[in-house]
């Protein structure tokens, strides 16, 4: 079985997929630890709450199990299984925006701040991004944290490349303003 | 020349060098003599490095397992899988409970209605000892003001109506009560016609049934 896991990850995605679609389940496990955290650090950014995202992250894999035959190889296993998490995602972000419109918005656990400086600013950084539009968040962790290109964000979102930079452009300078003043207000208190 | 509103909008992409060499060049210009870009551009900076700085988060060291665990049907544990909120599990009962709602409206407005359509359909009206309709066609009273209304109305049946009243008076007088003869005409039909009294202009106008 480990030499057989072994020779698994040498295989491409699109290689392990084909396994999969030939009913070995062990192909999947190397999908799950390969994409897991990439995932589930993007999903835990546009929905601030541990619990949701490993729900949303774990029936992504559920539905590229489900899906496997309707995987077509001439695409990038990546951005399937991309939009599969950010289709998910989205769901997630309009069912609590109903929740919050009848004030039972769910709780959302982030860090809070900390005594140290990285911790602190870190904390300012999860709070700006939470609070961007959707639409806005949801390009900037891609591009910005998961650190995708852009024309793997445009064809994940299924949206035009120009719209996907404007976009990016259009959260980073609302990320400045928005910090602008707590990040001068930070940096004197830090000083004294 | 680049103002400053234009070289703000085209800054993230500058910090990326994705900008053509002419217009990336021109904003190094415009930086160097503007203290406002400049400073957007070191806070961009910031928040470029900060964001890629932002501390990795990983899920549960049991997640594979559970993956592995929820798509095989022989392992599958009736438990959590993906926990659905209890305002989704009962969000059949809304539309349920207003259909039920609808449904007891509709059959207490059935019930209410079946007695006085049955009384409706026994009540005749008469008019001066005539019978407008028999028990096999329905008479619909109108509510509200109503006028009695008679058909064929013509110059004739006026003098034929005058002269009947005037010998009924005469009969009344002359034998008493009911003696002498009853006002019925063959030509004659009288019937109920609803009114609606028009309260500015105080005249009243016939409407259909």
């Amino acid at each position: 079985m480990a030499t057989k896991l072994m020779g698994l990850d040498q295989l491409s995605d699109q290689k392990l997929m084909a396994q999969l679609q030939d009913g070995n389940p062990a192909a999947l496990e190397r999908l799950v630890e390969r994409y897991k955290s990439k995932l589930f650090n993007t999903i835990y950014r546009m929905v601030p709450d541990r619990e949701t995202a490993e729900d949303i992250l774990q029936e992504t894999f559920l539905r590229v199990y489900r899906e496997r035959r309707s995987y077509n190889p001439i695409y990038c296993f990546s951005t399937w299984v991309y939009t599969i998490a950010l289709n998910l995602t989205k769901n997630e972000l309009k069912r609590r925006s109903r929740w919050r419109l009848f004030g039972l918005a769910p709780n959302e656990n982030h860090s809070g701040p900390t005594e140290e400086r990285q911790g602190h600013l870190n904390y300012l950084m999860e709070q700006a991004i939470s609070k961007l539009p959707n639409r806005y968040r949801m390009v900037f962790v891609l591009r910005d944290i998961s650190q995708l290109s852009y024309e793997e964000i445009a064809q994940t979102l299924s949206i035009p490349l120009g719209t996907v930079k404007s976009r990016v452009n259009r959260a980073r300078l609302m990320l400045q303003e928005n910090l602008k003043p707590k990040l001068e207000s930070y940096a004197q208190l830090w000083k004294s | 020349m680049l103002n400053c509103g234009r070289v703000k909008q085209i800054l993230p992409s500058y910090l990326e060098q994705k900008l053509d060499q002419d217009l990336h060049q021109e904003i190094q210009e415009h930086i160097k003599f503007c203290s406002n870009c400049l400073e957007t551009e070191q806070s961009l900076k910031k928040i470029l490095q900060w964001s890629r700085d932002l501390p990795e988060e990983e899920p549960s060291l049991d997640f594979t397992e559970r993956v592995l665990q929820s798509i095989s049907p022989a392992v599958k544990t009736p438990g959590k899988q993906v926990s659905v909120p209890i305002f989704r599990r009962w969000a059949w009962a809304v539309p349920v409970s207003a259909f039920a709602i609808l449904l007891i409206f509709v059959l207490n407005y059935q019930s209410e209605k079946l007695p006085s359509q049955a009384a409706d359909e026994q009540t005749a009206i008469s008019t001066g000892g005539q019978e407008l309709s028999q028990s096999a066609s329905p008479v619909i009273v109108p509510e509200g003001p109503v006028e009695f209304v008679m058909d064929n109305w013509d110059h004739r049946s006026l003098q034929e109506y005058g002269e009947m009243t005037r010998m009924q008076r005469e009969s009344r007088a002359l034998f008493g009560d009911n003696q002498g003869g009853q006002l019925q005409s063959e030509n004659w039909r009288v019937y109920v016609m609803p009114v609606v009294q028009n309260q500015m202009a105080g005249y009243r106008t016939r409407r259909p049934y």
